[in-house]
């Protein structure tokens, strides 16, 4: 018989009680996951899917609402001795030095001091922070503190090291640093722990230090598939086969939709004629606009490329790309974005122009505006009270999700100066055409101002 | 002062200056006392939100009765035990003062940063590791806004509880409160004026030698 796994979940979820109180809103479901011994699993997702809860529910910090989740065979019960974390914020004791909070696990064992501080400035010296022992976190910049955090979890040789997004906290050249030590020192064969499962929305973060790259959903997690990483360690982001991993990654990120198979080459489908879904991503046109006036005319941008020039993670562009895609003015092909036709129209129009485009793809491309439209102009008074919109949205969304996307339309239609809302009568007006040919011309800081006034 | 050093003399001038330190004595007890009790209290419900949904409203009520409306029982109690005022009046100090500290280390405790909760959870920071390293420490800031409170109201408490009646039973501790009470009774002047003088002095010179430095140290040893 095979080995128990290290840890064991199966068919598991989890549920929060909604901010309202009302209902129970699924953060994570039916998840079936094992890790084994001497793997380094990665857990990628967008934000909202679940993957913090994920590695919570592995330390025991939290229990499952359905499911069981085994360790070494038998159920977890409170909090799990196999982990030590590494968490997104460091979580050190601002009050203790560096050897102090490296330490303070050792303590809770009940390890003399002297035997502490050994194991401690060991610990610390894998780290490259021997120097800093004596110092309070406070004198430490970001990546030294998040250092600490990785020599507080050596220091337990815990059998599963939990990383929950270690680097996201810290600047571009501080987390590739850090990274690359990781990796390195899991490579070298003297890595404190048997096993990581690391969380991150990096694609490049995964490829880098995974065995397996397991890809969860969003709203609720659900595991989409996993992509086995086969490189050689320490490995180089410039290998083709390493940027091949990412690009086929960054396709699946991208593509919601798209099934994870490894074994079938990652080619993205054709555009779907499936039923339009009314939701829209909660990000500004104003920031739709400015992507666009980074994508290079012709050729158009690799993803990653992109995600660096705009200083942003990629978790962030993609909320933005969804939204110029549902726009049709632009368009991802394989890992590359590119500009439709409609995107460089934009691109090269001026602020009056790029404010009637706008409208323009809106009533053409968001069904919700043109609905919203088409009732405006069939109302005597020109007006349209948010409750259609709502109604409109009830059948697939919740409530919150529902005033989301409400908020989003409201901002979309305002900022081209389409319609105009008020938000203490709740209700939409048709913007008066002298209005809105003001507005445009009044240009998006005009506009920007005007909000902020009516709010 | 001076005048009232003519009018009493100085034996009676020192005795006024002793009771201010037996009622200093009892201020601090009640601190101390408070502390012990109602810290572990705090951090139990400041650490469970949906304990202190249930307890909170529960601990407002028992505060917002005003103290000296239960000195009588007290006062029956100490009759009936034999315990002397001299200590007893600690007890009766307390019932108003006590809310400080438990009020605030609440707040303290439930402003323990999630991330460092659980930090403390799974590197298995319990018991006394877990007070020393984690607890006392992000508690000290709030533990000493709610000590200077309630040393604060334990003076003003003493006045009242250093001299109790029940029927016709009168009981008296010597102390700064007891002092002035009767002082005020008696119509003296110069002995009240001087309890008065007496008492300022204390509070500011407990409020520069303990409090002040105590909080400086909460600001720069365990601010964030």
């Amino acid at each position: 018989m095979a080995p128990e796994p290290l840890l064991s979940l199966h068919q598991v979820a989890r549920l929060f009680r909604s901010a309202d109180g009302s209902s129970d809103v699924a953060v994570l479901d039916a998840i079936d996951l094992d890790v084994a011994c001497g793997e380094v699993v990665a857990l990628l997702g967008r934000s909202g899917s679940g993957k913090s809860t994920l590695l919570r529910l592995m330390a025991g910090l939290i229990a499952p609402s359905e499911g069981i989740i085994r360790r070494s065979g038998a159920p977890l019960r409170g909090v799990n001795p196999d982990v030590a974390i590494v968490f997104q914020s460091f979580a050190l004791l601002p009050w203790l030095t560096v050897l102090e909070n490296t330490a303070v696990g050792l303590e809770a064992r009940g390890l003399e001091r002297h035997e502490r501080r050994r194991r401690a400035l060991r610990a610390l010296a894998m780290v490259g922070l021997e120097g800093s022992a004596e110092a309070y976190p406070r004198e430490l910049s970001g990546g030294m503190r998040q250092r600490v955090g990785f020599a507080r979890a050596f220091v337990m040789e815990p059998s599963l090291l939990l990383m929950d997004e270690p680097f996201s906290a810290l600047d571009i050249l501080t987390s590739e640093n850090l990274r690359r030590d990781i990796d390195e020192l899991w490579a070298g064969g003297h890595f404190p722990a048997r096993s990581i499962m690391i969380d991150t929305h990096s694609i490049e973060e995964a490829v880098l230090l995974a065995d397996r790259v397991v890809l969860l959903s969003a709203n609720p997690g659900r595991i989409r598939g996993e992509v086995p990483i086969a490189l050689a360690r320490p490995r180089n982001d410039e290998d083709p086969a390493f940027r091949a991993l990412v690009d086929r990654l960054v396709r699946y990120m991208t593509d919601p939709d798209l099934p994870v198979d490894p074994t079938v080459p990652a080619v993205p489908e054709p555009a779907a004629a499936a039923s339009p879904s009314l939701a829209l991503p909660r990000v500004s046109l104003g920031a739709v606009c400015d992507l666009i006036a980074t994508v290079p005319e012709a050729a158009g941008i690799a993803l990653a490329e992109l995600a660096d020039e705009l200083v942003l993670e990629l978790d962030d562009l993609l909320p933005i790309i969804d939204a110029g895609e549902l726009l049709q003015l632009m368009a991802v092909e394989g890992s590359a974005l590119q500009l439709t036709r409609e995107g460089l129209a934009l691109r090269a129009a001026g602020e009056e122009e790029q404010q009637r485009l706008l409208r323009a793809a809106l009533l053409r491309h968001v069904p919700l505006v043109r609905q919203l439209q088409e009732a405006l102009e069939a109302s005597a008074k020109r007006e349209v009270e948010e409750e259609m919109v709502l109604e409109l949205l009830d059948d697939a969304f919740t409530g919150p999700e529902a005033e989301a996307i409400l908020a989003t339309l409201v901002d979309w239609t305002r900022s081209c100066g389409l319609l105009r809302y008020q938000r203490e009568r709740r209700r939409f007006l048709a913007a008066d055409r002298r209005d809105a040919e003001a507005g445009a011309a009044a240009g998006r800081t005009g506009e920007a101002n005007a909000e902020r006034g009516s709010d | 002062m001076a005048s009232s050093w003519h009018t009493l003399g100085g034996r009676a001038t020192l005795a006024v200056i002793g009771a201010g330190f037996l009622t200093m004595g009892r201020a601090l007890a009640v601190v101390g006392l408070s502390t012990l009790i109602f810290l572990p209290l705090a951090v139990t419900i400041g650490l469970r939100p949906r304990l202190a949904g249930v307890l909170q409203p529960l601990i407002l009520m028992a505060a917002s009765i005003p103290a000296n409306l239960l000195f009588p029982f007290l006062t029956v109690l100490f009759l009936w035990s034999g315990l002397p005022l001299f200590l007893g009046c600690v007890l009766l100090m307390a019932l108003g003062a006590q809310w400080y500290v438990l009020f605030n280390a609440t707040a303290g405790a439930s402003a323990i940063p999630s991330d460092l909760r659980e930090m403390a959870a799974v590197f298995r920071l319990e018991g006394r590791v877990r007070w020393r390293r984690l607890l006392l420490p992000a508690l000290f800031g709030a533990w000493v806004t709610g000590a200077i409170t309630a040393s604060g109201a334990a003076w003003n408490a003493s006045i009242v509880a250093e001299v109790v009646t029940w029927g016709h039973v009168r009981l008296a501790t010597p102390g700064l409160g007891s002092t002035i009470a009767e002082a005020t009774a008696q119509g003296d002047r110069p002995r009240l004026m001087l309890a008065l003088v007496v008492m300022s002095l204390f509070v500011v010179t407990l409020n520069r030698l303990l409090w002040r430095p105590l909080y400086r140290q909460a600001e720069i040893r365990y601010g964030a």
